[in-house]
């Protein structure tokens, strides 16, 4: 059968189904009650950022499902559908998107270290949720933005929109790093002059306030790093490690694709880096999206990431090409983020390697 | 339900404001659609079909009728960002979905003298459930029901070659089950 005869068999098919079901009663109640409905956003992100705070104080910050990103200060990427909760705003992603948030003393500008710090801080990050700009940037799909005073804001891919008015307050920072720390309290209670119940006071509302800091850290940590994803017991054997570097080499070696820099399956799903043989050209060298062609025929059904980058000066030019191959079935958000995260970092790894720099590297994500 | 009438601005506009004789219009004009959808696409197709009406009953009055898209592309859109949804639920919890049996592979030949309509496309739709869930709903959207690729691809949230991909693969799937090479 060629392509005709399958789109004239296609054509045949029904596009209407003869006798659907009769709608619920519940439905239609909701029918009455459509005009009436009301935003509740304003109400959702309270509760949301009350809910993330409180359920991630006792998970650790893990929310499954759906997946919901607290992202208090910073930058984070989003591939597929999920809620961040950037600041003060709700921000519904479903596609691929850039979030940045920028809290009160400008900390997103900050790098390294410490901004690290900076974001592990409690009351700073705290202070994050009121008065943070945040900028969302949608490569595809779109997102919204809720916020509390305003209307939801869509961006649609291409567009870039920030949002917010940071609260003046840049002194909040010197102000808590000048607070004392906890460190007196337990001093009170080695001097043996202090009243026990105030000391048991004072250790519960420390306690409260470090698995609030670790709440909001590991909250950091998952949205960036997402967190490893066991083996699941029913993958096909084809993308288990052994199966998976014997076709990847030979899919590489028959193509001439170049070399094989990376077959990291510590974790599932296994990811390669590729060095290509030189091309001409932008993106994947033809070579390896033959090696992608056959290896999705080999694996079946599978989602597959692909990420290329490029470092060096224009001239001595390294390019890297680095695939993942992920059942179908067995992807989701938070594998991708994790995926993206180990990808990253095996690229930026090897470019240091390689050329001694990754300051001019351009990872793209196709 | 009341026979089909064509749902025109003034009958949205009715459903906006929760007229139910405009409900019954827009339902029967529409449910079939949605539920065929619903059969080919989830293995609760019942379940599925409720769900997508409440959907656009909660969403309706955000409908433009004056806008660029029609109605029924906007309620398709609906069901498909429902089913991706529920799809990825099912994978979440593991769920086996059950299909049918797959077909006997068939020659040219043979689907050639099956000259009758009704059994090709029995065959067909028996092919169509075996594709992998992705595959399908992008062959049935696209092909079935005329969603153009880039706005699929926003509502699966996957890049457009990643869909133009499932899209080839489920057609040389599906000409493998119903005989030849792709």
């Amino acid at each position: 059968m060629n392509d005709a005869e399958l789109d004239a068999l296609l054509g045949e098919l029904p596009t209407t189904a003869a006798v659907p079901p009769e709608i619920d009663a519940a439905v239609l109640d909701g029918i009455q009650a459509a005009p009436a409905r009301r935003s509740w956003a304003p109400i959702a992100v309270a509760a949301a950022i009350l809910l993330s705070l409180g359920i991630g104080a006792l998970t650790g910050g893990a929310l499954h499902p759906p997946p919901t990103l607290v992202l208090t200060a910073g930058t984070q990427l989003v591939d597929g559908q999920a809620l961040v909760l950037a600041g003060d705003r709700e921000v519904t992603i479903s596609g691929r998107a850039r979030i940045s948030v920028e809290p009160p003393g400008g900390l997103a500008r900050e790098g390294g270290q410490e901004a690290t710090e900076a974001m592990l801080d409690k009351t700073h990050a705290l202070a994050a949720l009121a008065g943070s700009l945040v900028t969302v940037a949608v490569y595809q799909g779109s997102a919204t933005i809720s916020g509390p005073e305003t209307e939801p804001i869509t961006v649609d891919a291409g567009e870039q929109k920030t949002v917010g008015t940071p609260a003046p307050a840049p002194q909040v920072r010197r102000v808590v790093r000048a607070a004392p720390s906890p460190e007196p309290a337990v001093q009170v209670r080695l001097d043996g002059d202090a009243d026990p119940e105030a000391v048991i006071a004072a250790l519960q509302a420390e306690l409260a306030t470090l698995r609030t800091q670790q709440s909001l850290a590991e909250g950091q940590l998952a949205a960036v790093q997402g967190e490893p994803e066991p083996w699941p017991d029913d993958v096909p054997d084809a993308f288990r490690p052994a199966a998976f570097e014997r076709a990847l080499r030979t899919a590489v070696d028959e193509e001439g694709a170049g070399d094989v820099l990376v077959v990291d399956c510590s974790e599932f799903p296994c990811l390669t880096v590729l060095k290509p043989a030189p091309y001409d050209g932008q993106g994947t060298s033809p070579e390896v999206q033959a090696v992608i062609d056959r290896l999705s025929e080999a694996l079946g059904d599978a989602g597959i990431g692909v990420y290329n980058s490029k470092t060096g000066d224009g001239v001595n030019d390294l390019l890297l090409s680095g695939l993942a191959f992920t059942p179908a079935d067995a992807r989701d958000d938070d594998l991708a983020t994790r995926s993206s995260w180990r990808m990253e970092g095996h690229l930026k790894g090897l470019s240091e390697d390689l050329m001694g720099q990754t300051e001019d590297e351009d990872v793209d994500q196709q | 339900m009341q026979a089909a009438a064509s749902t025109t601005d003034a009958s949205v506009r009715a459903a906006q404001r929760g007229d139910p004789g405009a409900w019954r219009t827009l339902l029967s004009e529409h449910g079939p659609v949605v539920f065929a959808i619903c059969r080919r696409l989830d293995p609760d197709p019942e379940d599925a079909y409720q769900v997508i009406w409440e959907k656009v009953v909660g969403a309706l009055h955000r409908f433009d009728p004056r806008g660029p898209r029609p109605l029924r592309s906007w309620i398709t859109t609906i069901a498909h960002r429902t089913l991706v949804d529920r799809h990825r639920r099912r994978t979440v919890r593991n769920v086996v979905v059950p299909f049918a049996e797959p077909p006997e592979p068939q020659d040219a030949g043979d689907l050639e003298s099956d000259v009758d309509q009704a059994r090709r496309v029995e065959h067909l739709e028996r092919a169509l459930a075996q594709l992998p869930e992705t595959q399908r709903r992008v062959i049935v959207l696209h092909h079935l029901h005329g969603h153009d690729l880039p706005d699929l691809a926003r509502t699966e949230g996957v890049a457009i070659g990643t869909l133009k991909s499932r899209l080839h693969r489920g057609r040389a799937r599906l000409q493998v089950l119903l005989g030849g090479t792709p």
